[in-house]
């Protein structure tokens, strides 16, 4: 037990250099801005990814060699890297911790304590549980035989494992980047050969962490009381919860997006190229995690387009430089995927089995998810996160409070106030406009008849954080107002 | 640094409506926020089914330790089946990481061939070509597993036999085998549904715990206490809606004291998700429990209906039951059920003590001495109508613990001259175990003329399903000498005495084991 406890936190160690090189650069890149409290979730967040991407970087160079041979190497990297990032600015460094420290300096009442310590209870919570169970649930089990097959081979070039006479017959047609599977080959790699119930089980619940970290952090002309409630129900949302302690990949997923599109209003604000290239970037390790990341592209040009207002030459510029920053990082598994499967992403038509028309797979799919009538795509699909509380919390429930609070707060200024649907000047209206720009590419995917928003409830939850970061501080200001007090 | 300022809150709390206001609004919150924890961490425990003990054990110990048929099929294949077995498995995930012997999934582009296999002898043999020896079926619906040949395949014992099953999810050997057909029920007719179902209007349909509907064949009495509760009251400690003389038997399938193999075949117009269930019944006509068959899911079309069970003592009889999932509906079903002779299916056989042991199994054993608190009997000639004498049961602390401080024994009167044959059934449960053995010696005296009854012989018998945990019961008429006869008074009250040996095979991963459930049940008297 205490062996295990000890492997788990050693392992979590292992990611520091990759974290404090991300935060490094993240620290440099929003030290001018009032987002400097990002570069911290921002680390914790894709410092491991980071890690991952190096560690499929060799095992795609130089595949079979010893475990010690990837640790050393990789460590070493993470090292110089820390070290290349924070060295240059350990002054401001001095004053990047006061940010932080800043933040809890204030006087918290009782409720703020108790708000505080029941996030921190939760992710304690789900830390232990995953620690303690063991890891059972369907894709965390693919994901970590995916993970114990590249073990085995040290070659990532063999990755989907398609051919299962290279696998000992395990069949695993993933296109997804190596970003979360890496983590557990990395744990591997630590001495855990049987990769059981040591630090990789903790990852997913390590990324609710760093989302509810981020959700403190982001939105920083709020209540602070309003940021704790966001991280509280984002926490307890129970498939969030279930996620977490079952070690699947979609908190790594969320953690990612949510933090990529934050960076990027950080962008907006500020324009500073810097944080346009570590934007382009992260975007390019959040779609290493999991394919569904790819909506950062859509969503991220949109509001781009709507802040610009105009189409330039410069909009085109930065706009290209950014999808090559993002893309870069996942071309080459891009690549290997139309080889595998004859596109970049393949989710249905990876496996052939399914499209032997005989044994109605497609039908299966639909009725196990109860999408075959209209009304279930709507009911169940489009509208899950108010149908489906038990899964879901009450995120969507405020949500719509805070819409009608928001929407009759922006018309009050009369004719012509809808313009400021359209504007982007503070938190509150980027994390409306993603929030629309989402629900509506789910309305017009589900109007045309595409299940691909809505046949995962999973998928569902890809906002989770941003609707919690619009509509818990909108309905703690309104409180506060009416009731004018702290 | 953080600084409280309770005293300033409190002040404030009673002297403004407004934070009391706002106080509410954040309790209302957190309590929201906490209670899907406490639910999860609550759920998440029993989903995970795993008991308190094992937690800090590696993965594998965990994982073996589930009370979860995909747990306990994968610790079968592990420790029983030959190293160069090869599955094809229809849930990959659970073997693929806790499985060690070569697999391949169902979803393996190899295996396209196999779904365009028109029979199950060419099915049969193309995977014994790929060098599969066994499957791996579970418990919820897979397209292949009725939507292709290999469904038939399922359902021919001479072509696939089931070697193990444990909730729903089953294990079968692929191979020529024989056996003869023993005798069949053709399910065509009429099926019955009612959504009228409450525990004191016992109807043919019944909803589950989770929302499923089941019905079962029309025009029978449903004399078998199916209801929502007994459902789930598995251990047959709930009293009974109707007397078991009550019950008939045309519309089950009789099982011998011997185990029985069985399938189901056929097919039916689904329009939704379904699944075939076996519920079972012992001699008395009591419930049991449900054996899964199958599953299925269909957009209003025909589907095929295929699946095995085994069943034995004190399994008396078997009937089919269909359940419903939401809306879902089943029209015109043609199936067969069908008995096949034989030995019926083992678990396994290294559940014999000595391959156990081989195996590397340990035994603990214990001494348990169960209590009796029957109720008052008036017994006839005929069958005394002994609905329910109660049983007791207990947990033991460890397997060795000794519970004989407690009374052992049973009183009853029972009217009438002539032979008295006295059944008894017990159940030695264990929870963390695949099955256990049983061994005892029963005492009968009545009136001034005491009786002994000893060296009992007690039947091993096949792995009875519970629901969540496996058992064996034993089961032994006795009847009383002839001489005997005369001494019998014509009021007679006696005392049962049960000493009960527990001998329970427990894997290594289950040395740490605490909890045992031992439960006996006298079934009935009867006075000849």
């Amino acid at each position: 037990m205490l062996s295990k406890f000890f492997e788990a936190v050693l392992y979590l160690c292992s990611f520091l250099p990759f974290i404090f090189a991300v935060f490094g650069v993240a620290h440099y890149s929003l030290r001018n801005g009032g987002g400097r409290l990002l570069a911290l979730p921002i680390g914790l967040c894709f410092g491991p990814v980071l890690l991952s991407l190096v560690l499929e970087f060799f095992f795609a160079g130089f595949p079979r060699r010893s475990d010690a041979f990837y640790v050393t190497v990789v460590l070493s990297i993470g090292t110089s890297l820390a070290l290349l990032s924070l060295v240059p600015m350990r002054k401001s460094l001095v004053a990047a911790l006061a940010n932080y420290r800043g933040l809890f300096e204030r006087q918290l009442g009782l409720i703020d304590l108790s708000l505080l310590l029941l996030c921190l209870g939760g992710v304690v919570l789900a830390l232990a549980t995953a620690f303690l169970l063991p890891l059972r649930e369907n894709d965390p089990l693919e994901y970590a035989s995916t993970a114990r097959q590249l073990l085995l081979l040290k070659d990532s070039t063999q990755y989907p494992f398609v051919n299962t006479d290279v696998s000992s017959g395990y069949y695993g047609p993933w296109s997804h980047g190596l970003g979360y599977i890496n983590l557990w080959v990395w744990n591997g790699l630590l001495g855990d050969q049987q990769m059981g119930s040591a630090g990789a089980r903790l990852v997913s619940s390590y990324y609710v962490f760093a989302t509810g970290l981020a959700l403190l952090s982001v939105n920083w002309g709020s209540l602070f009381r309003g940021r704790l409630i966001s991280a509280l129900l984002y926490i307890g949302t129970p498939i969030i919860f279930v996620n977490a302690i079952s070690s699947h990949i979609d908190t790594i997923r969320i953690a990612t997006f949510f933090l990529v599109l934050c960076l990027f209003y950080c962008y907006l604000l500020e324009k500073s190229n810097s944080l346009l290239l570590l934007s382009a970037f992260l975007s390019g390790l959040a779609l290493y995690t999991h394919s569904l990341n790819l909506l950062i592209l859509p969503l991220i040009g949109w509001v781009w387009l709507l802040h610009e207002r105009k189409l330039s030459f410069g909009f085109f510029a930065r706009g290209t430089l950014f999808i090559f920053l993002a893309l870069i990082v996942v071309v080459p598994r891009y690549m290997k995927n139309v080889e595998v499967f004859g596109s970049p992403i393949a989710d249905f038509n990876a496996v052939q089995v399914w499209q032997v028309e005989s044994l109605y797979f497609e039908e299966w799919l639909r009725l196990a998810r109860r999408l075959d009538s209209w009304f279930d795509r709507l009911f169940f699909g489009v509208g899950k996160g108010l149908s489906q509380p038990d899964r879901f919390g009450l995120a969507y429930y405020v949500f719509f409070v805070a819409l009608i609070l928001y929407v009759r707060d922006v018309m009050r200024d009369g004719i012509g106030a809808w313009r400021r649907f359209f504007i982007t000047n503070s938190w509150t209206g980027y994390f409306f406009q993603i929030s629309m720009i989402f629900m509506a590419m789910v309305i017009v995917s589900w109007a045309v008849g595409l299940d691909s928003f809505i046949k995962n409830e999973r998928y569902t939850l890809t906002i989770q954080p941003i609707v919690l970061a619009f509509s818990i501080p909108i309905v703690v200001q309104k409180l506060k107002e009416k009731h004018g007090k702290d | 640094m953080v600084r409280i300022r309770f005293a300033a809150l409190m002040g404030r709390l009673s002297q403004s409506r407004a934070s009391i206001f706002e106080v509410a609004v954040v309790v209302i919150f957190a309590v929201a926020s906490v209670s899907p924890w406490v639910y999860l961490a609550r759920s998440g425990f029993s989903k995970f089914q795993i008991n308190s003990i094992s937690v800090f054990d590696s993965d594998e110990s965990k994982y073996a330790a589930l009370r979860h048929g995909a747990a306990q099929c994968i610790q079968f294949i592990n420790n029983f089946l030959p190293e160069d077995a090869k599955l094809l498995v229809f849930r990959q995930a659970d073997f693929a990481y806790y499985g060690k012997r070569p697999f391949i999934s169902f979803e393996d582009p190899k295996l396209l061939p196999l779904y365009e296999q028109a029979t199950a002898e060419s099915a049969s043999q193309f995977l014994q070509g790929l060098g599969v020896t066994h499957l791996l079926v579970p418990d919820y619906a897979v397209p292949p597993l009725y939507n292709s040949s290999v469904a038939e395949l399922l359902s021919d014992p001479k072509l696939a036999s089931l070697v193990f099953e444990a909730q729903g999810y089953k294990v079968f050997s692929l191979g020529n085998i024989s056996r003869a057909r023993v005798s069949g029920l053709a399910l065509s007719g009429e099926w019955f549904t009612s959504s009228l179902v409450r525990h004191l209007n016992p109807a043919w349909q019944v909803q589950n715990g989770d929302g499923t509907y089941m019905f079962a064949n029309e025009g029978h009495p449903l004399s078998d206490n199916i209801s929502l509760e007994r459902l789930y009251a598995v251990y047959g400690m709930a009293p009974l809606d109707i007397a078991p003389s009550k019950a008939k038997s045309d519309s089950v399938l009789i099982v011998d004291t011997e185990s029985s193999y069985f399938t189901v075949s056929g097919s039916l117009r689904l329009s939704g998700s379904a699944s075939l269930y076996l519920a079972l019944y012992d001699g008395a006509g009591r419930y049991l429990g449900l054996r899964h068959m199958w599953s299925g899911l269909a957009k209003n079309r025909r589907v095929t209906v295929s699946g095995a069970s085994i069943a034995g003592a004190p399994v008396h009889s078997v009937r089919p039951v269909i359940a419903l999932d939401g809306t879902a509906s089943a029209e015109a079903p043609k199936i067969e059920l069908i008995k096949w002779e034989g030995e019926g299916v083992k678990e396994s056989d290294g559940y014999d003590p000595i391959t156990a042991i081989a195996a590397g199994w340990d035994f603990p054993r214990a001494d348990v001495n169960p209590v009796f608190w029957g109720r008052r009997l008036v017994g006839t000639k005929e069958t005394v109508g002994f609905k329910q004498l109660s049983s007791h049961q207990y947990w033991m602390k460890s397997p060795v613990q000794q519970h004989s401080d407690m009374p052992n024994s049973i009183k009853f009167r029972a009217s009438g001259r002539g032979l008295f044959t006295v059944n008894i059934l017990f159940a030695c449960m264990s929870v963390d175990c695949y099955g256990s053995y049983a061994a005892g010696e029963f005492f009968l005296s009545g009136g001034e003329q005491s009786v002994e009854i000893s060296n009992i012989e007690i039947e091993r018998l096949k792995m009875i399903e519970t629901g969540i945990v496996d058992d064996v019961r034993g089961k032994r008429r006795v009847t009383l000498p002839e001489e005997d006869k005369s001494m019998l008074p014509n009021r007679f009250s006696g005392k049962l005495n049960v000493r009960l040996e527990f001998i329970a095979p427990v894997s290594k991963a289950f040395k740490r084991t605490k909890y045992q459930f031992v439960e006996l049940n006298v079934s009935d008297i009867v006075i000849e």
